[in-house]
């Protein structure tokens, strides 16, 4: 025998076997089987091949007694829930040994988790958007294009509408919609509402049945039919109650009763929609020529074996007809029929929220990693505890299970966490951009983001718990109770490790400059001086109904009454009148002709934006008439119409001329407009530009909807009970409300930028803090890896400065790789950015400069943890501990 | 008298020969014995746990001698029959020799 030294019992199949029994009887039986090799082994193929035989038969029996042993070790009786509950509690004691770890690590996740279900219930109102209609893959949306106008989703004129339903032959049906505002009166005090006007095909259409009560019948959308309403779920169970019995009674809209017939479906509570109180019947006016007014938005639904390709073909033809034959009002515009899923989500946007989530998705990989790497530098510490556990017999099995579970623990507690921070991130989010964006209000975590963060933080202790677990459970009890190493995933686990703590650093840095660089644009646009004192001016808008107040005088009368009785109102100055906030939001754009002067032929003709103000207005907001006058009283329908102008359009029409005495007007009308002032600038909406306003005479133009401006020693709100009251004594079916400074009105104007610059100011903070995670976690580790080293070092006379010094330059340098990647980044990626930066450039050297050092000041702090706890070792007890 | 204190046919062998080895009683060496006197080639699997299940029942017991090199410097394991054993297996073996009292089988010429 001893002529065969070299013969072995297969390998792999002793390996196989080794895994498959319990630990208790592989000593024994490999024992046996490899005796029995060694009798057989004079023909050595037939020993292998019985040594085969008897691993692949040993499988059952084998299987029988891992059950036996289970069942042993959990006392016989012990379930699984039971056992599972035990380790839970034990993670939970381990945890608690180590709080800063566990808080370190939770928050980590938690962060990482938060962020990522807050831009998911982001996305998935975009990717899993539910349509507010059944079946939409035979629903197609009929848009008014126009190539040249770069008008890809357009609206119909009602016109075309009819000449559609009239020559098409691709749907079975079609229904048009546009949104509206009424006044609804009849209650303690008249509110606005918002709603849908449909064509009575919509329900049919979109086959969207009511919940309660019935659809628009055929005919209810004709002129002089019996006026009903419908209610939307949102309306129906915030203001009735969810009562069934509210069919058949009446509601008031803009003056005019209105029988409810019936409760819409929630489904159709859709994105804009979602807004909608009532919906009425789109009574539509056959004789309405202009096909230039455009407003429908109209849907189809395919009839049978009809393609969208069929469709589409089918709609450009007739629209390519209808622009022949109306080529005066149609030159240009052309119809387009598409699939409502391709035309209802902005596919740009789709992509950009993919590549959002993708970017978070990353985040989460990189909290991940960095649990990873505190989990090894902690297994490295407990490799003594788990040589122990395993020599008193515990089974790596358990030994696996038991630290998945403390993973599992870290990552359950962090998704807690991170739904609470997901919460409040959304909540932040919707309170800066102050209700205005759409995408932040539908976004919810509901059922399918929960789903999510559940599996992320199941999938998660996978991610970060197996490889330290498999690590740290494969040490022998001789291994690690013996010479203590327990190996330190080699040389290139350390290149991956420090890799990855570059590539955090770096990204950290492009997103802490590249959020700087917003935050700053978005400060510089709103510091810019208003070009007037803002400061306690309080304004609210009052629209009037066009039926109450078709005549002009009727309108002059309303707001020349409401002028008065407010003003009275303690507190306030005088009240003046403007059609858009200046400063905030920008007047009509009108194009102008100047008198005198030829327009070039192919040039655009110039465009100023008009506001109409009350006389007192430029007073009253300290404008100063730098030429001519400002508006009269005498300024009004009987005299000829005049204009102030602005410095800027002053300059800009009438270079080194004076200004006053000059007329324009508006191509198409007949009068001429007369300048007779120059009045200061005031902040345009444009980026860098002064306002190209241009002032008329209420009195002239006698709008239906304006602004009430005023300055005001009081709160709005505790002038708003007084102020609805003044207006209610004039006109009791006037509702009122918006009533806020011009501060406030500033603030809602730019609010998705600070929202968006707060979505970034979040992420760029939230990858400082994993670059400094990361730094710790690897230096930690590090450290503990070389803890004899720094021992013996320290027992043969080496300072602590010293000591400290080796493990910060270490750092040091991973860090000063990532500035470099991230700076070189951040040049690249803030080109981008060009025509979003304001005020500052793209290089801007403070954000180049300052987040560089701001970054390596937090790094470095991070660094110098695991740096001091090196020196703190006890040379003796590191040196004595193997 | 309860059901589970009957031993089954291959218990009944792999305790016989564990009696029949006395000291040397051990994993390979039950195998072999079972082998050589019945012809049933078992998989030592098996036979450890049948050899699992009867500990359980106090039947028979073991130690862990010591490691040797031609067993890849392994321990062995050897087993002993308890009175408790001895005990089931006269009874499982009157048990069945009162069965077939008096009874004659055609096997056909196989047996």
């Amino acid at each position: 025998m001893n002529r065969l030294p070299a013969q072995r019992p297969p390998r792999w199949e002793e390996r196989f076997l080794e895994l498959l029994l319990p630990w208790q009887y592989r000593e024994e039986h490999l024992g046996d089987l490899h005796e029995g090799f060694q009798r057989r082994v004079e023909d050595p193929r037939a020993a292998r091949a019985w040594y085969r035989r008897q691993v692949l038969r040993s499988i059952p029996a084998a299987l029988r007694l891992c059950y036996q042993t289970r069942k042993d070790e959990n006392n016989g009786e012990m379930q699984t829930m039971e056992i599972i509950l035990r380790d839970i509690r034990y993670a939970l004691r381990s945890l608690r040994k180590s709080p800063a770890f566990a808080i370190v690590s939770t928050v980590t996740l938690a962060l990482a988790i938060g962020v990522n279900t807050s831009v998911f219930s982001l996305v998935s109102v975009i990717i899993f958007a539910d349509l507010p209609m059944q079946d939409t893959e035979t629903v197609a949306l009929v848009r008014g294009v126009n190539p040249e106008l770069g008008v890809e989703q357009g609206s119909v004129s009602p016109a075309d509408y009819f000449d559609l339903l009239e020559r098409s032959r691709s749907f079975q049906s079609l229904a048009a919609l546009t949104e509206g505002q009424w006044v609804l009166t009849g209650e303690d005090h008249p509110t606005r509402v918002e709603g849908l006007q449909v064509t009575a095909g919509l329900s049919e259409t979109w086959r969207l049945p009511p919940v309660l009560g019935r659809a628009f019948a055929e005919g209810e959308d004709r002129e002089g039919a019996e006026r009903v309403v419908m209610l939307t779920h949102g309306f129906w169970q915030d203001k009735y109650g969810s009562r069934e019995d509210v069919l058949g009674e009446t509601i008031n809209l803009d003056g005019i009763q209105h029988t409810i017939v019936g409760v819409a479906n929630p489904k159709l509570e859709w994105a804009s929609f979602r807004l909608a109180q009532v919906i009425v019947p789109l009574v539509l006016n056959h004789a309405e020529p202009n096909r230039a007014v455009r407003y429908l938005f109209v849907s189809g639904r395919l009839a049978a074996g009809v393609t969208h390709a069929m469709a589409t073909e089918e709609v450009r033809r007739i629209g390519l007809d209808l622009e022949n034959e109306y080529a005066e009002q149609n030159l240009g515009w052309g119809l387009w029929s598409a699939p409502v899923m391709e035309s209802l989500i902005d596919p740009d946007g789709r992509t950009l929220m993919l590549l959002l989530q993708l970017t978070v998705g990353m985040v989460i990989l990189i909290a991940c990693a960095n649990v990873a790497n505190m989990l090894l530098a902690r297994g490295t510490a407990r490799a003594r505890e788990f040589a122990v556990r395993v020599a008193l017999g515990a089974g790596r099995g358990r030994l696996l299970r038991q630290l998945l579970i403390e993973s599992l623990v870290i990552s359950l507690s962090a998704a807690a966490l991170g739904l609470g921070f997901a919460a409040a991130l959304n909540r932040a989010l919707i309170l800066v951009s102050a209700g205005t964006e759409e995408l932040f209000l539908m976004a919810a975590l509901n059922g399918p983001v929960l789903a999510f963060t559940l599996l992320v933080s199941l999938v998660a202790p996978l991610a970060f718990g197996l490889f330290p677990a498999l690590r740290a459970s494969s040490a022998g009890p001789g291994a690690a109770l013996g010479d203590g190493r327990s190996g330190d995933g080699g040389r290139a686990g350390k290149r991956v490790r420090s890799g990855l703590v570059t590539a955090q650093v770096s990204l950290a840095l492009t997103l802490m400059i590249l959020a700087t660089l917003l935050t700053r644009s978005v400060i510089n646009l709103s510091i810019r001086p208003l070009g007037f004192d803002g400061a306690d001016i309080m304004t609210f808008e009052l629209a009037l109904p066009e039926a109450a107040y078709e005549e002009e005088e009727a309108r002059l009368r309303f707001f020349t009454r409401v002028r008065e009785a407010v003003a009275e109102i303690p507190g306030l100055g005088p009240v003046e009148l403007t059609s858009s906030l200046p400063g905030v939001e920008p007047g009509r754009r009108r194009s102008v002709e100047l008198e005198g002067l030829e327009q070039p032929e192919g040039r655009a003709a110039p465009a100023v934006l008009m506001l109409t103000v009350s006389t007192g207005f430029f007073e009253l907001l300290g404008l100063h008439i730098e030429r001519g006058r400002g508006f009269l009283e005498t300024d009004n329908a009987e005299s000829f119409p005049v204009a102030v102008v602005s410095h800027e359009i002053a300059g800009h029409f009438w270079p080194n001329e004076n200004a006053v005495g000059r007329r324009f007007r508006v191509p198409g009308d007949e009068q001429w407009l007369q300048v007779v002032g120059v009045v200061g600038d005031v902040r345009g909406g444009e980026r860098d530009r002064q306002a190209r306003n241009v002032y008329l005479p209420q009195a002239q133009d006698a709008r239906q909807s304006l602004y009430l401006v005023s300055r005001s020693v009081r709160e709005p709100s505790d002038v708003a009970p007084a102020i609805r009251e003044a207006i209610w004594s004039v006109d009791p079916q006037q509702p009122v409300d918006g009533i806020r400074t011009l501060e406030r009105a500033n603030y809602e104007r730019s609010a998705s930028n600070y929202a968006t610059v707060t979505l970034f100011l979040v992420f760029a903070v939230f990858a400082l803090l994993m670059a400094a995670i990361g730094i710790y976690g690897v230096m930690a580790y590090a450290v503990s890896q070389r803890t004899k080293e720094i021992g013996l070092r320290m027992a043969l006379g080496a300072e602590a400065a010293t000591v400290r010094w080796m493990v910060v330059s270490q750092g040091a340098r991973l860090v000063g790789a990532g500035i470099v990647l991230g700076l070189g980044a951040s040049f690249v990626l803030s080109r981008l950015l060009g025509n979003i930066v304001f005020g500052i450039t793209t290089t801007d050297r403070l954000t180049f400069i300052g987040m560089p050092v701001l970054l390596a000041l937090v790094a470095l702090t991070a660094n110098l943890i695991p740096a001091r706890r090196a020196t703190k070792l006890d040379p003796a007890s590191t040196l004595r501990g193997d | 008298m309860p059901r589970g204190d009957y031993l089954g046919e291959f218990e009944q062998m792999v305790m016989l020969a564990v009696a029949r080895l006395g000291d040397g009683a051990y994993g390979i060496a039950i195998l072999e014995e079972i082998h050589g006197r019945t012809g049933l080639d078992a998989a030592v699997a098996s036979v450890y746990a049948a050899l699992d299940r009867l500990e359980r029942r106090g039947l028979v017991v073991s130690r862990v001698g010591a490691p040797t090199p031609e067993r890849g410097g392994r321990a062995k394991r050897f087993f002993a029959v308890e009175p408790a054993g001895a005990y089931a297996l006269h009874r499982s073996r009157r048990a069945l020799d009162s069965m077939w009292d008096d009874l004659e089988l055609d096997t056909d010429g196989l047996a």
